[in-house]
């Protein structure tokens, strides 16, 4: 499969909430970026990639694609991830740090057993807390 | 693209990576993307909205969302997805999240002011 079909799989496996979310995300990304370069600098968008980085962590979850298929799927939504992730590797969120799962073979390469560290449920209370929503919302 | 009630307003369409996957989600041709194009170009508000940003226009069986915000080039149609109206979530909270949307480009617009 070439990345294009990849990354299509993976939306076509995505539901329709977290569609929606990533349609948003992805017109307000466009809309920051715009305010940045009219502005000059960057503005502070530390809450927008924690809920993009926890959204492609959902997407991981569900999907039916492998990992290595997954990961190239969400890099190409432009999400980093490690990028070889074995049998019984952690998994880790790059750029947020707090949010890991381990990927098992057994079940069809997909990342298991997410855990969340304090620090990352601490971000999480705190993003809860600005946005009025869920991690997501 | 120019609209063609007042030559003096640009039109300018953007769109969202994710926007070019719906397209090919739901097989829309460039050809329906010419026509979307242009029916917008005609009159930018024929989409409905709530909050002046953020757009919602029925076209081919299709519901086609877009902020439209103004920026030094003009007139911006920023094309954010589109679905068929059966696949259109009903989450309060997806719905709030259109808020920053607004934001942004009331940001956007204080740049400019």
């Amino acid at each position: 499969m070439n990345a294009e079909t990849i990354r299509l799989e993976a939306y076509k496996a995505m539901s329709l909430d977290d569609r929606e979310l990533l349609r948003i995300s992805a017109a307000n990304d466009m809309l920051e970026e715009r305010f940045n370069d009219l502005n000059g600098r960057e503005a502070d968008t530390s809450v927008v990639t924690l809920s993009q980085n926890v959204l492609a962590l959902e997407m991981a979850d569900r999907t039916k694609l492998t990992v290595a298929e997954a990961l190239e799927a969400l890099q190409a939504l432009g999400v980093s991830m490690d990028e070889h992730a074995k049998d019984g590797q952690v998994v880790k969120i790059r750029g947020v740090g707090q949010f890991a799962g381990v990927v098992r073979e057994s079940q069809g390469g997909k990342i298991v057993g997410r855990t969340k560290t304090p620090a990352g449920k601490r971000i999480a209370r705190k993003t809860t807390a600005k946005r009025s929503g869920g991690i997501l919302g | 693209m120019t609209n063609g009630n007042d030559p003096t307003v640009e039109i300018t369409f953007r769109r969202t990576p994710v926007f070019d996957l719906d397209c090919a989600l739901y097989g829309i041709s460039d050809k329906d993307l010419e026509l979307l194009y242009k029916n917008l170009a005609t009159d930018p508000h024929l989409g409905t909205t709530d909050d002046g940003v953020n757009f919602e226009y029925s076209f081919n069986s299709h519901a086609v969302s877009y902020v439209m915000y103004m920026d030094r080039q003009g007139l911006i149609l920023l094309m954010r997805g589109l679905r068929p109206p059966a696949d259109i979530p009903k989450s309060k909270g997806i719905l709030a999240k259109l808020g920053m949307a607004v934001t942004w480009a009331a940001k956007i617009k204080g740049l400019l002011m």
